[in-house]
């Protein structure tokens, strides 16, 4: 794999504010990559700053191994879809997305046919004479991906473009997104603070919080095995439990649990006696199924129906709480009652230890 | 549900809340009860106000075209005023100065006004851009006699005689603010991403504000360069106080007519500018009105 972004050790700040701390991550060719991350964390910032609106503080941005962060906006080969999609309001749709062509000079006849085609590509063609104000949200943000595709930029840009879009539209513009990027192979960097729609779009996911990478990797990676708590939490939902070591080998590590029971999990480079967090997520956890690892004993103590799938409380004997969450396999079955007492079973496996 | 709570709410509080757009529908059927136009004696108010505005002028424009030479003494229908209006060579050439003047320092107050609205708006890094703002607004504060001795004295210091040059750098001058304040307004209210934007899809500075800038805050430039031209035209204090070096403006030859008399030509005069005005300002109303 080759990289096309490769940025160094780059820091932002805004007056004594570091929105980047020293941040270092490569970009590969044809990556749908994404950023994710809280409010705040410095998504934005950073995509600026691949688009050339904000200049680092410090650190190098490279584009193809050429030095950029100095050139100017107008002059990176890269494109932006922004979050509120501003397309020029004063410009037709066909002009909005001829206007990149024409600033690089291509000749008439390609400037009409790319038009043409990148009309087709999201669907727009009957719409070409309409102005932006005629549009709905999910009809502009068509337009705005036609836009900043028509230049064949070698980056696509994406600050949070489906943000504005109801669940449903947001859901189907997800896939559409996807196919697009397969089919242009063009690499796309894409923003959001939807962790949901991160997993199911990404080849890798950065996950950021206050300006640092807390973690760099595919969306099963990022999910099953997060670096830190901030990362397990981020990410979907999990059970946290203080746990501490007792004993470790080579490879594994027992640690006890506020469950009353032991557990052995894979050594990530704790010590005997160290104090951590143990993080298991709830749909790893079944009920009364057949016994894995560990098997426990608890009273349901709140359920909330969510349509798919069932979120269970259960207090386990000894009092800890677990969330655990099962699919509605069977139409109208929502098995277990309140105070019903029910046997919870995971594997070793399923549980990761992390740093307290 | 939260829809039937916001009703309620609205229904017992005279002013409508944040209206959104889920309920405007119904919001506006409650509204409607305190509409102003719903007051007692609304109309009546309402005809007194235009009545006491327009009344005045429309007496003007009546007695101009009256045949008597004492003014308010009705005496039949004529235009001689008006030809004997547009014959006053006196008349015809402060109005060309007055033209001429306001022409001249709306172009050149617009343009700058342009440029300090686009450095305070858009540019980086501007050192005490509040101040700066509050500096180029100051002459609107200013009782107009006290700029009006400024540029007096000034003139005589630098030893300016020419009398249209006089009126040119003194009209730029007060016009500048009245220019400013609604391309500012027009650039605060642009979405700075299109420019972004633009530069993002390879337009240098240049083209971005040719192609995206300019046309988009065109609406207040031209309020801008309206207001400025209007102003120009109207203004009495500053061109009396720097009038002589041999250019006369409108108003101020006019009251030097009055001195003399309330002649009925002067009625025709002033329906001859208030004609022009309206001419003038028609198209620029309807294209700063345009979106
Ligand atoms: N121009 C600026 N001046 C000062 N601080 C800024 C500026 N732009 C951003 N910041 C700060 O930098 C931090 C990161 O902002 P950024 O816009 O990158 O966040 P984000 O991750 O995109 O958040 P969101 O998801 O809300 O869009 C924020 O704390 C913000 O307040
Ligand atoms: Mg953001």
């Amino acid at each position: 794999m080759k990289e096309i972004i490769q940025i160094k050790n780059m820091s932002k700040s805004y007056g004594s504010y570091q929105a980047i701390k020293d941040i270092s991550l490569d970009i590969y060719h044809n990556e749908f990559f994404t950023l994710l991350g809280p409010s705040g964390c410095g998504k934005t910032t950073l995509l600026r700053t691949i688009a050339g609106f904000e200049t680092p503080t410090s650190g190098t941005i490279k584009l193809h191994g050429q030095d950029i962060q100095d050139l100017p906006a107008h002059k990176r080969r890269v494109n932006t879809v922004f979050q509120n999609y501003a397309l020029f309001p004063h410009m037709n749709l066909a002009e909005n997305i001829d206007f990149g062509l024409r600033m690089l000079d291509w000749s008439a006849d390609e400037r009409a046919q790319q038009v043409g085609e990148m009309l087709d590509l999201v669907h727009m063609k009957q719409f070409a004479k309409r102005m932006p104000s005629q549009l709905s949200g999910g009809q502009q943000q068509r337009i705005a991906l036609a836009r900043a595709l028509a230049p064949q930029p070698e980056v696509l840009l994406l600050d949070e473009p489906l943000s504005a879009l109801d669940h449903k539209l947001r859901q189907d513009m997800r896939d559409e997104l996807q196919a697009l990027q397969r089919e242009t192979g063009i690499t796309f960097v894409f923003v959001t603070h939807d962790q949901e729609e991160a997993l199911a779009m990404s080849d890798r996911i950065c996950l950021l919080a206050h300006g640092e990478i807390q973690q760099l990797s595919d969306s099963i990676d990022i999910y099953e095995n997060p670096n830190n708590k901030f990362v397990a939490d981020f990410i979907g939902e999990t059970n946290f439990m203080p746990v501490s070591v007792k004993d470790r080998s080579d490879d594994a590590i027992v640690v006890d649990t506020p469950l009353g029971i032991d557990i052995k999990v894979a050594n990530t480079g704790f010590k005997k006696g160290d104090e951590a967090t143990l993080s298991l997520r709830p749909e790893k956890i079944s009920i009364n199924a057949k016994d894995l690892d560990v098997n426990i004993e608890g009273e349901v103590i709140h359920h909330r129906y969510m349509g798919g799938y069932t979120h269970y409380t259960v207090r386990v004997d000894g009092g800890h709480e677990l969330r655990v969450s099962r699919g509605n396999e069977i139409s109208n079955d929502i098995r277990f009652k309140l105070n019903e007492r029910v046997r919870l079973s995971f594997a070793y496996a399923s549980a990761r230890v992390l740093a307290a | 549900m939260s829809l039937s709570i916001n009703d309620a709410v609205s229904d017992n509080i005279s002013e409508p809340m944040n209206t959104t757009a889920e309920n405007t529908p119904k919001r506006r059927s409650v509204r409607k009860n305190h509409d102003a136009k719903h007051f007692p004696g609304f109309k009546a108010v309402t005809v007194l106000f235009f009545a006491f505005l327009y009344l005045p002028i429309l007496v003007v424009i009546g007695y101009s075209f009256n045949e008597n030479k004492i003014v308010s003494v009705w005496h039949g229908f004529s235009w001689k005023w008006y030809s004997s209006a547009l014959q006053n060579d006196g008349l015809m050439s402060a109005l060309q100065v007055s033209f001429t003047v306001a022409a001249v320092a709306t172009f050149f107050a617009t343009s700058i006004a342009l440029a300090a609205a686009l450095v305070l708006s858009r540019g980086k890094n501007v050192k005490h851009a509040p101040v700066s703002e509050a500096v180029v607004n100051l002459p609107l504060m200013l009782p107009e006699i006290v700029f009006a001795v400024a540029v007096l004295i000034l003139f005589s210091q630098l030893e300016i005689r020419n009398g249209m040059l006089k009126l040119i750098l003194a009209h730029t001058c007060f016009c500048i603010p009245f220019a400013f304040l609604p391309i500012r307004a027009r650039l605060k209210g642009m979405n700075t991403n299109l420019e972004q934007a633009a530069q993002d899809l390879y337009a240098p500075p240049w083209t971005t504000f040719k192609l995206i800038t300019l046309p988009l805050i065109m609406p207040g430039v031209l309020a801008g360069a309206m207001l400025s031209f209007v102003i120009s035209l109207d203004d009495f204090i500053t061109s009396n106080i720097i009038s002589g070096g041999g250019a006369t403006t409108l108003p101020v030859y006019i009251y030097s007519l009055v001195k003399q008399g309330v002649s009925p030509e002067l009625n025709a005069i002033s329906t001859l500018i208030m004609a022009i005005s309206l001419l003038i300002a028609t198209p620029f109303w309807f294209l700063s009105n345009r979106k």
